[in-house]
């Protein structure tokens, strides 16, 4: 009772709001849906058909199925956001690079650290609710890029291969299963994904495996997430008498990469799975897997819907790529307006410095902007190595960006970096190591970033905003006019949209490689962000301590 | 290359017939033929590894390298010898040697192994003659490799326990381990004076004076103290043991043997069977301030991971059992992939240093000897374990402390 009061509130604050018509409506409708699963102690699935119109909850990594990261909301505005304080600050207590975003449900937010533990917090006092500290064996590197909550459940999908459901009241563990196939070198970093099949009218529980640069191929698999088990999966390196084997030379395909790293976007109304398949292996040592190595470096569109995923387009960024260049924001979906005309497009993201939008129906080509210093882009590295831009962690990173409906811009932060990449002589499969064929590059020269903020319209910049360390942030915007980011020199910054000008920033003492999150409790509009330690994005002209791993609550002080 | 039939070797055709009598050694001239054999093997990896590390110098050099490497396995009287190219191996070259060995009417027990030995030699000389032909530095590089894997065979692998398998295995476990005018004594039973212990043509264990006794040594399974002797007893000690009882059993049921006296466990055995000692002391010390400054920064001050993972106790060296890692995997992730952000940056003494803190850190023992800043090829088959006498009193995560 006590929640459905609370939707309600939220509801009179965005009619105080003076929100857009449309919005409004979704704002209605959102809070008949929420009175309907008020008593829950997470969403159902019908709490996902209307995320947008949901303030009060942010049930989504990157907000809705189409991650564009934008909330209706306009309490916080240009006008008071330089009063935006922090409410309280969550010490989490597994110190580590944090990458994910809080869930929120109902004043209770799950965030997830980096090596997997799960924390539940009250968002109003800042009070830990339970804990669940998994410590799996790490692979490669700590991450952990958000949980799903659905049907009284939390899920995490853990750094040594597992999927984890616990009682979204008790954080206790209601299963605890294997889920990839070789976990020598396949993990999760993602947030499991809830959806919808249509053709069952069951959920599903898709996950994207982590393998790449450890000798896996890539993979999207679908799991019952009440007990589970793996409905089906999909390889991102399609095995021999497919034509995307023949891209590849000899049996290179079979330990090819193409992982799924990131945070895949649905279109609910026509069942299509949006996901990025990340680069190929060997990373760096070109001459052993000759061809375009497919569907590496490749937007997929996959059809769902069905029993089995059917592969609707793909669009290959980078052909046979030899820097670890593959695309890793979120690909974000959208219907904008292209020299006047309306489209259904998605926009993506790679580390080699591009920004690229799609039409989403058909895969093809809107448009393609550099978005990062670029050099010596179709020089694969050599023995004796070479120079070029961007390194691995440059370009666009994991967190991506934002789209905004009402100026049809997209905010971007980006990153500017070189890097001196060697390929070594041989490449050996060694289980559980990197298969890289060479070595991540050394760092050459200044390391920079900026938040771009490009006109769909006309595909330019309409502004670019320079900042003096790379970003990896992620950002959200919302109605009122603001795009917020995180830096990697700790600051959490709000822009005008419009501007670009500078508004507001908060120092949190950690980099923040987080993106943030706005959501109501009550009457209140709260913006909250994680930082941490840097983690890969650690550079060498960066301070080498912290203030620890923190998640913290902003507000607007009365 | 001598190919004389002389040495049929009547002491190992007796060695059939006399079952449970001392056995004699191999001839002199087998001895010396098996370690030139080994040596040759050996000067052939070292020619191949030197040419794949000083690889940038152009394609000249590591053609030559090739020819090289076919000099020493092939000798002179081949075909394939090619004279203007330096031979770094003997005039036999290890074929020769190993047909000399070969070419005799009896059995000995080494026979099947260099029958492998001689077909991995082979094989290694077909894909050397590739590398030489090689249009390229990956062509040069993936022949070049595949006969180094089969010479790694040919060799045999010395592991921390035993020697295993190629010419190493055969020397140490049968008569090509004994010198010429050793005293060879009954393997059957336990030894009563210094020498080499035979049976059935298998060597099954050496004594000698505590103060001829170098520890550790290459080839002992186990080592005992015997009153002032130390006795190494060799891999196939275990078997000459059950082929006497077998054979003493049926043909002389009455003979007693003369007990073995009780055998006291001693600490030269100890360290034997304890995980080898790779490092100083000095190189974990420095190596661990190297970590302090480019390393915990991601795995973390108490080893346990950061953003990275974890790299020594518990968690690591299970997965190093899980996925058989080696010191060789190790030094390769360490030296070309460390610091994550700026690899192969720090000087070859600065990486010799941190992994020997890494050692230090899984509680293997310190030694006298430096851990090396270039890799012997031994690296590549001696898997990280977890010590069985750790050296120090490991943490709740199983990590040594480094002072």
């Amino acid at each position: 009772m006590l929640k459905t009061t609370r939707s309600m509130r939220w509801s009179r604050t965005a009619l105080a709001g003076g929100i857009a018509a449309t919005a409004l409506a979704f704002g209605l409708a959102g809070s008949a849906q929420a009175g309907t699963t008020a008593n829950a102690v997470t969403p159902g699935m019908k709490d996902f058909t209307n995320t947008q119109g949901d303030h009060a909850n942010w049930i989504l990594p990157a907000k809705n199925y189409n991650n564009d990261r934008y909330v209706s909301l306009t309490s916080i505005s240009p006008a008071n956001v330089s009063k935006l304080k922090p409410v309280w600050t969550f010490k989490i207590s597994d110190n580590g690079p944090i990458e994910a975003a809080p869930l929120i449900w109902h004043g209770i937010a799950y965030i997830t650290s980096a090596h997997d533990h799960v924390y539940a917090i009250d968002v109003k006092t800042g009070k830990l609710k339970w804990q669940f500290s998994d410590n799996p064996h790490v692979i490669s590197f700590a991450a952990n890029r958000g949980v799903a909550l659905v049907d009284g459940n939390v899920y995490v999908a853990t750094l040594d291969g597992r999927l984890i459901a616990l009682n979204a009241e008790t954080g206790k563990k209601v299963f605890d299963k294997l889920a990839v196939k070789d976990p020598t070198n396949s993990f999760y970093t993602m947030a499991p994904l809830p959806w919808r099949n249509p053709s069952t009218g069951k959920t599903e529980l898709l996950l994207g495996v982590s393998d790449g640069d450890w000798g896996g191929i890539g993979n999207i698999a679908a799991y019952d997430p009440k007990t589970g088990k793996e409905l089906w999966q999909w390889n991102t390196v399609p095995g021999p008498g497919k034509p995307a084997n023949k891209t590849w030379s000899g049996d290179s395909w079979k330990r090819g990469g193409a992982a799924v790293w990131t945070q895949m976007a649905i279109d609910p109304k026509t069942g299509i799975l949006y996901a990025n398949a990340g680069n190929p292996q060997p990373d760096f040592n070109g001459p052993v897997r000759k061809g375009k190595n497919l569907y590496s470096d490749s937007l997929l569109a996959l059809n769902i819907s069905g029993a089995k995923p059917k592969l609707v387009w793909y669009h290959q960024f980078i052909a046979h790529d030899t820097h670890d260049w593959d695309p890793v924001m979120p690909p974000v979906l959208f219907d904008g307006k292209v020299n006047g005309k309306t489209m259904p497009l998605v926009a993506d993201g790679d580390k080699a410095g591009n920004f690229w939008l799609l039409n989403s129906k058909t895969g093809a080509l809107v448009n393609h902007l550099v978005i990062s210093m670029q050099y010596h882009q179709n020089t694969e590295p050599t023995l004796k190595g070479n120079v070029a831009c961007p390194n691995t962690n440059g370009g666009v990173e994991f967190n991506g960006g934002t789209y905004d409906p009402q100026t049809n811009m997209i905010y971007l932060p980006s990153s500017n970096e070189c890097g001196f990449w060697r390929a070594t002589k041989n490449v050996v499969y060694i289980g559980g190591q990197f298969y890289l064929g060479g070595a991540f590059p050394k760092f050459v020269g200044p390391n920079t970033g900026q938040l771009n903020a490009i006109d769909v319209g006309d595909g330019v910049f309409a502004w670019r905003e320079p900042e003096k360390l790379p970003m990896a942030g992620g950002a959200l915007s919302t109605a009122s006019g603001l795009v917020f980011t995180g830096m990697e020199n700790g600051d959490f910054a709000a822009f005008d949209a419009n501007s670009g000008k500078e508004l507001w920033k908060y120092q949190t003492g950690s980099p923040i490689i987080a993106p943030p999150v706005a959501f109501t409790e009550g009457s209140t509009e709260y913006v909250a962000v994680a930082s941490g330690p840097a983690g890969n994005q650690q550079l060498p002209n960066m301070p080498k301590t912290n203030a620890g791993t923190e998640l913290t609550m902003f507000a607007v002080s009365k | 290359m001598r190919r004389t039939n002389l040495t049929l070797a009547p002491a190992a055709g007796a060695v059939l017939l006399a079952l449970a009598a001392p056995a004699s050694a191999a001839t002199i001239s087998d001895h010396a033929s098996s370690a030139a054999a080994l040596r040759d093997i050996k000067a052939a990896i070292a020619v191949i590894t030197g040419a794949e590390d000083a690889a940038a110098s152009g394609p000249a050099s590591y053609r030559l390298a090739a020819q090289s490497a076919i000099n020493a396995l092939v000798g002179e009287h081949s075909r394939q010898f090619v004279a203007s190219v330096p031979n770094p191996g003997d005039a036999g070259g290890a074929i020769g040697q190993v047909n000399h060995l070969l070419d005799r009417r009896a059995n000995p027990p080494f026979v099947p192994v260099l029958h492998g030995v001689l077909v991995n030699v082979l094989a290694a000389v077909g894909h050397l003659q590739d590398a030489r032909k090689a249009r390229g530095l990956t062509a040069f590089e993936v022949a070049s490799s595949r006969a180094l894997e089969d010479l790694d065979v040919a060799q045999g692998r010395a592991s921390e326990y035993d020697v295993l398998g190629g010419m190493a295995g055969a020397i140490a476990n049968t008569g090509l381990g004994v010198p010429a005018g050793a005293a060879i004594l009954n393997g059957c039973a336990a030894p009563a004076r210094t020498g080499y212990g035979m049976s059935h043509g298998w060597l099954a264990w050496r004594a000698v004076t505590l103060s001829d006794a170098t520890i550790p040594d290459a080839g002992a399974a186990f080592i005992r103290k015997d009153g002032n002797m130390v006795v190494f007893y060799t891999a196939a000690a275990p078997m000459v043991r059950h082929l006497c009882d077998t054979h003493a059993a049926a043909i002389r049921p009455t003979v007693t043997r003369a007990k073995p006296k009780p055998a006291r466990l001693i600490e030269v055995a100890a360290q034997a069977a304890a995980t080898k000692a790779l490092y100083t002391a000095a190189q974990a010390k420095q190596g661990k301030a190297v970590y302090s400054a480019d390393c915990a920064s991601c795995h973390g001050g108490n080893l346990q991971g950061v953003a990275a993972p974890a790299i020594a106790g518990k968690d690591f060296l299970a997965t190093a059992k899980k996925d058989g890692w080696t010191v060789g995997v190790i030094r390769t992730i360490v030296t070309q992939n460390m610091p994550f952000n700026n690899p192969a940056s720090l000087k070859p003494a600065q990486y010799a240093e941190v992994i020997a803190y890494l050692l230090a850190s899984n509680c293997y023992p310190a030694g006298k000897t430096a851990f090396p800043e270039h890799a012997p090829t031994d690296f590549a088959t001696m898997k990280i374990v977890t010590p069985a006498h750790p050296a120090g009193t490991p943490n709740m995560f199983g990590v040594c402390a480094v002072k």
